[in-house]
């Protein structure tokens, strides 16, 4: 497996679980993890995107992770998490059932992710991770965000100058 | 950034305010061409400029503003009376300087065919002058080649030392009242004359009002020709001893082009004579310890008169936030029970100072960001001269409240729509020419003020004219026809001359005659609404315009009404707010497809329920079970209908982000005292879910 060196390489990657899977975010994106706190809504917004919150001082968006990845709503508990990640220089918080590690995989782990049809949405898995016993999905954080709204959110203010 | 990035991006912000501030003086200048302080500032501006545009490569700049600065060195020093046309070429220069700046930061190869003929007119303008009085000058300038040539045999140390010494006593003892003595001391870095430093004209500079001044340069440090470079300075130290009527401040003024550490003034006392008299003991010491002294003292002074620094307005934005968290958890120890249930004299007292301390801080911190609009309005100047000549209409400019500070940010944006106010008030405001004024019973020369002042927590900036003022019929005529109104409103005075900026109202085609306002000032509304201000018209027929432009002190403080509804608490700008009221059930009336609408003082108001516009889930109520805050917005008024009102407080603004910058109908949020965040409305952006007409009933 190992035949060139950029293969061997290793990068470090946040887990945290949705539900029964784990995902990574590569670390380099993540700014902090702080505990579920106070939620702002915003009205007239996807339903995945929970609010605002104060950290600090600063006025951040906080999206429902679980949400955005269509699975159910889950109370807050005191594993409940909220990953603040920057995204084209500016902070989002993606709130995570729970943070667990941050793991070194190596590169030759990596592998592409399945197909799974056109019906579901699979464009923000950038690549699938062997952990050991587990299978880790690695998040394209630009992808997750991006997808539409970042885009969409360009045009507009395109549009606007 | 490279290091050599850096000190260019410096190079361009100073040579900016520099230009900024030629154009200022100029315009002053002309007003005034006989005031030679003013041309000395110019001077010593375009010197400076000329020192940092070659330093960086800007030949063409360099070059164009060395034959400027020998023009003005010229008059500066001859004080010769200029003509007129050298004056408009003096004034033309600037422009040029300022559009040949804009080629050079751009790297250009081409210049402006106006650099070429003013740079010749200059060029000639200086041999006709130079050749004129070429005896006259020649003179002074051998002499003060002999001077140096004198200072420049002595090479020792010690003869040095014992010079200026000797000089001082000499000096002393022409010294007459109200005279000064300074010894100057210079210790230069060697790449002072690319910072615009220049020896000669240095010395020149200071001897202006000088009575006697002589300087003594060690040469020590001087290499031998093989070895010398003429871009680095090789004199570095120098003591000049200076016997002037000028105070210390204008003295430290010379020494802008030079670093702190480079040089030290110290004024000489005349100890002999405190000494020489039947003096007391005491006062002997204290003349002593004032001959000390000075050298101390002269540091402060000296750094006090040049105690600006640059900041990157997003540090003080950094700063900023961290205060207003500081503020949040001092509110938050202040409001908490817990802490307040401690019955204890020395906490109560601590929180208390707390609060002092943090409301101080805030204060200071928000201060920094405020500067005099003084900048602005010598902007506008300049403004006021071009329109006044191109109209051909003879005005005094009447400036007032210069001092008013404003939010620095704020002003970058506030200058366009100055300048479209004040040509319009020229252009249109005033009577077309003297005759008619002299009919109307007026003085042929126009007025106009400038005024800035305070208001009710707001900053207000107006334009006044004394012209024909706004006719109100052909306005409301104009209006019909181009559909802004449907003519069955019953507006106000104000409202009518609201319609002029609206944006249907201004087209190129407005008739002349129709006081002629309302060419782009549509465009002066929506900057002036960026910066969360309003513009308010007051208008007399035959008597003249005012141009009011109501500002919030800051763009990162609105004074908010906070309300709340379903379980919410959202702020709605204090600013549009006209009042709120719980409505009687007889006024409040629901039309089909149309909605609800509330009957006030003969207006029908559309109501606006934030939750039906928010889709919140709340159980309905209904209009006389909330309560209507009717609020002004660019539509028209309408009554938004919420819960309940929380209270009124200032908040700093946050963006919400790129994110939910979409959302129009909210333009930010702000953090509570309690941490919350609430949202803030953007109100004109605020409609009925049902579209129908609520200008009309």
């Amino acid at each position: 497996m190992k035949e060139n060196a950029q293969q061997t390489r290793r990068e470090r990657y946040l887990t945290f679980f949705l539900g029964e899977e784990q995902y990574g975010i590569s670390i380099t994106r993540i700014k902090e993890i702080i505990a579920i706190m106070k939620v702002t809504s915003v009205p007239k917004t996807p339903e995945y995107m929970r609010g605002v919150i104060n950290l600090r001082g600063s006025i951040i968006p906080v999206v429902d992770t679980r949400l955005r990845f269509g699975m159910e709503v889950k109370e807050a508990d005191m594993h409940t998490a909220i990953v603040i990640v920057e995204v084209e220089k500016i902070n989002i918080g993606f709130i995570v059932d729970r943070v667990e590690e941050v793991a070194s995989i190596d590169a030759a782990n990596l592998s592409e992710p399945p197909k799974f049809g056109n019906h579901i949405d699979t464009d923000f898995i950038c690549s699938m991770a062997q952990m050991q016993e587990s299978v880790v999905m690695i998040l394209d954080v630009l992808k997750l965000f991006e997808a539409e709204e970042l885009v969409s959110l360009e045009q507009i203010q395109k549009s606007e100058l | 950034m490279t290091k050599q990035e850096q000190v260019k991006a410096i190079f361009i912000e100073e040579a900016g305010e520099i230009i900024e501030k030629l154009d200022i003086n100029i315009i002053r200048f002309e007003e005034n061409a006989s005031d030679f302080d003013l041309l000395n500032e110019i001077f010593r501006g375009v010197h400076t400029l000329k020192g940092n545009a070659n330093a960086f490569g800007f030949t063409r700049l360099g070059e164009f503003v060395h034959h400027f600065e020998d023009v003005l060195d010229y008059y500066r020093s001859t004080k010769e009376e200029i003509e007129t046309i050298n004056l408009e070429l003096i004034v033309n220069s600037v422009d040029i300087i300022k559009e040949v700046m804009v080629y050079e930061l751009e790297a250009l190869p081409d210049l402006p065919q106006s650099y070429e003929v003013c740079l010749d007119s200059i060029k000639s303008l200086i041999a006709t002058k130079k050749g004129k009085v070429f005896e006259t000058k020649v003179a002074p300038l051998s002499e003060s080649l002999n001077d140096l040539a004198s200072e420049f045999g002595l090479g020792c140390v010690v003869q040095y030392e014992d010079d200026i010494t000797q000089c001082i006593d000499a000096m002393q003892q022409e010294q007459e009242p109200g005279m000064c003595l300074y010894r100057i001391k210079l210790t230069l870095d060697t790449d002072s004359y690319k910072r615009g430093f220049d020896h000669i004209i240095f010395i020149g500079l200071l001897g202006e009002k000088a009575k006697k001044i002589e300087s003594f340069f060690n040469l020590e440090t001087v290499p031998t020709l093989d070895t010398l470079s003429v871009n680095e300075n090789y004199i570095q130290d120098m003591t000049i001893v200076l016997l002037t009527t000028n105070s210390l401040d204008e003295v430290a003024e010379n020494f802008d082009f030079l670093f702190d550490h480079e040089y030290t003034i110290k004024v000489i006392e005349q100890n002999h004579e405190v000494l020489q008299e039947e003096v007391q003991q005491e006062i002997n010491v204290v003349a002593k310890v004032l001959s000390k002294t000075p050298s101390i003292d002269t540091n402060i002074l000296v750094n006090s008169a040049k105690s600006t620094i640059r900041i990157d307005t997003f540090k003080l934005d950094e700063l900023f936030d961290s205060v207003g968290e500081l503020v949040i958890a001092q509110n938050f120890i202040a409001q908490n029970e817990k802490i307040s249930a401690i019955e204890d004299e020395s906490i109560r007292r601590t929180i208390e100072t707390l609060s002092k301390i943090t409301k101080r801080i805030q204060d200071r911190v928000m201060s920094l960001r405020m500067v005099a609009i003084r900048d602005t309005f010598d902007k506008m100047k300049r403004v006021v001269r071009d329109t006044s000549k191109k109209t051909l209409k003879e005005l005094h400019l009447n400036v007032l409240g210069e001092d008013t500070e404003i939010d620095k940010t704020m002003i970058d944006s506030l200058s366009d729509p100055l300048i479209h106010i004040i040509r319009n008030a020229i252009d249109h405001g005033l009577e077309a020419d003297a005759d008619e004024r002299i009919a109307a019973g007026k003085s042929v020369e126009g007025n106009l003020t400038l005024r800035a002042y305070h208001k009710s927590g707001n900053i207000v900036i107006s334009v006044s004219d004394d012209g024909r003022g706004i006719n109100k019929e052909k306005v409301l005529k104009k209006a019909i026809e181009r559909g802004v109104i449907s003519g069955d409103e019953n507006l106000s005075d104000s409202q009518i001359f609201g319609l002029i900026m609206q944006p249907g109202f201004s087209t190129a085609d407005v008739v002349s005659d129709l006081s002629g306002r309302g060419v782009g000032l549509d465009v002066v509304k929506t900057s002036i609404e960026k910066l969360r201000g309003k513009i308010e018209i007051d208008s007399k027929e035959g008597e003249g315009t005012t141009f009011s432009m109501v500002l919030p002190l800051t763009l990162a403080i609105i004074d908010g009404m906070l309300v709340q509804t379903a379980g919410e608490i959202y702020i709605i700008p204090t600013l549009s707010v006209v009042e709120s009221f719980r409505p009687e059930r007889e006024i409040v009336h629901a039309l089909k497809e149309k909605g609800e609408f509330v009957s006030l003082r003969g207006q029908h108001l559309p109501i606006i329920r934030l939750s039906d516009i928010f889709s919140l889930k709340t159980k309905h109520i209904e209009p006389w079970e909330g309560i209507l805050v009717c609020v002004e917005t660019e539509t028209g008024r309408i009554a938004i209908m919420v819960d309940e009102l929380v209270g009124r407080q200032q908040v700093v603004i946050k963006p919400l982000g790129k994110v939910m910058a979409k959302l129009k109908e909210i333009s930010g949020g702000a953090i509570l005292g309690s941490g919350d965040i609430a949202l803030i409305l953007n109100v004109d952006e605020l409609r009925p879910i049902q579209e129908g007409s609520h200008a009309g009933n």
